[in-house]
């Protein structure tokens, strides 16, 4: 069996839900951190916490879905989310500007622009379903990754992560 | 295997963790077993000797499967994956506690996650069918 040559408007078409599930992957995670970042602090933020949980936990399993599926999964539900969780990060800013790193909020904003406008687009237009390439998911995943890792970092749990300059060999044999 | 993303995947991503395994042992002679602080290989990666075994037994898992079946390669990707994303987040409430016991810094939870998205999206994405899986194991 020979596969038909794919053009490059269908070569992007067959892009679109890897390039969607990766950068909704790499947003849950930053959700989870400013989620339990909020919960562990107290206060007022507590339900916000939660909210942010969920989001990025759904964030997550629709990723993975429409990786399995090949396709995006309800888009109409996807903007939703996406705007939704958009929301409940600037209100994290809002709610706790001095735990809550700019970067963190950025990085995540980047990605949860890109999910909705993916979905909405797909709204539009159906596609059919076909695995991604693996060269667009190495270089998504490198992408999404180098978005993740400083903004994760910046997030209350990384910050608690000392330097290598300001603290001393931990020696685990000596209690 | 070349017509197997799966399978391609696990077999280079299970070689390179085995090449990094072996070689974060040169980069942690007189660090504790699971000391929080470790050696630098390549200069950025921190690996403690335990960070270096779990390498090892992720490449060799990783290596074995690739080399073996579609359903093998995809079910370790998935597997992998899927621990490596928990580890993205998990690992940034570790770094500085006592329970970093795998001495991770920043650049290895780059790679950690840039595995997992790789190996997760593999896993899930390509080779769905047991069909296109049975002319992969032919190929």
């Amino acid at each position: 069996m020979t596969a038909a040559p794919l053009t490059v408007t269908a070569v992007s078409r067959r892009s679109t839900p890897a390039w969607a599930a990766v950068a909704a992957w790499g947003a849950g995670l930053i959700e989870l951190a400013l989620g339990a970042g909020a919960i562990t602090s107290g206060g007022p933020a507590w339900g916000l916490g939660i909210l942010l949980i969920a989001l990025g936990a759904a964030g997550l399993g629709w990723g993975a879905a429409t990786l399995t599926r090949g396709r995006l999964l309800a888009p109409r539900v996807g903007v939703v989310g996406a705007l939704t969780s958009q929301t409940a990060v600037v209100a994290a800013l809002a709610l706790g500007p001095a735990s809550t790193s700019v970067v963190t909020v950025g990085a995540a904003s980047v990605l949860l622009i890109a999910v909705a406008l993916a979905c909405a687009r797909q709204s539009r237009r159906r596609t059919d379903a076909a695995p991604p390439r693996l060269s667009v998911l190495s270089v998504a995943a490198l992408i999404v990754a180098a978005l993740v890792t400083p903004a994760l970092s910046a997030t209350e749990a990384g910050l608690l992560a000392p330097d290598h300059s300001d603290h001393g060999i931990v020696d685990p044999g000596h209690h | 295997m070349r017509s197997s993303p799966n399978r391609l995947v696990a077999t280079i991503f299970g070689a390179v963790y085995l090449l990094v395994g072996a070689l974060g042992f040169a980069y942690t002679g007189g660090v504790g077993f699971v000391a929080t602080e470790g050696g630098l290989l390549l200069g950025i990666f921190e690996v403690n000797p335990l960070h270096n075994i779990v390498h090892l037994l992720v490449g060799a898992a990783l290596l074995i499967a690739g080399l073996s079946s579609v359903v093998a390669a995809k079910t370790i990707n998935v597997i992998i994956g899927a621990v490596y994303l928990l580890l993205g987040i998990v690992g940034f409430f570790l770094v500085g506690t006592a329970l970093n016991i795998l001495a991770l810094n920043t650049f290895d939870h780059f790679l950690h996650l840039a595995s997992a998205i790789v190996l997760l999206g593999v896993g899930l994405a390509a080779d769905r069918t047991l069909h296109s899986a049975r002319d992969a194991r032919t190929v």
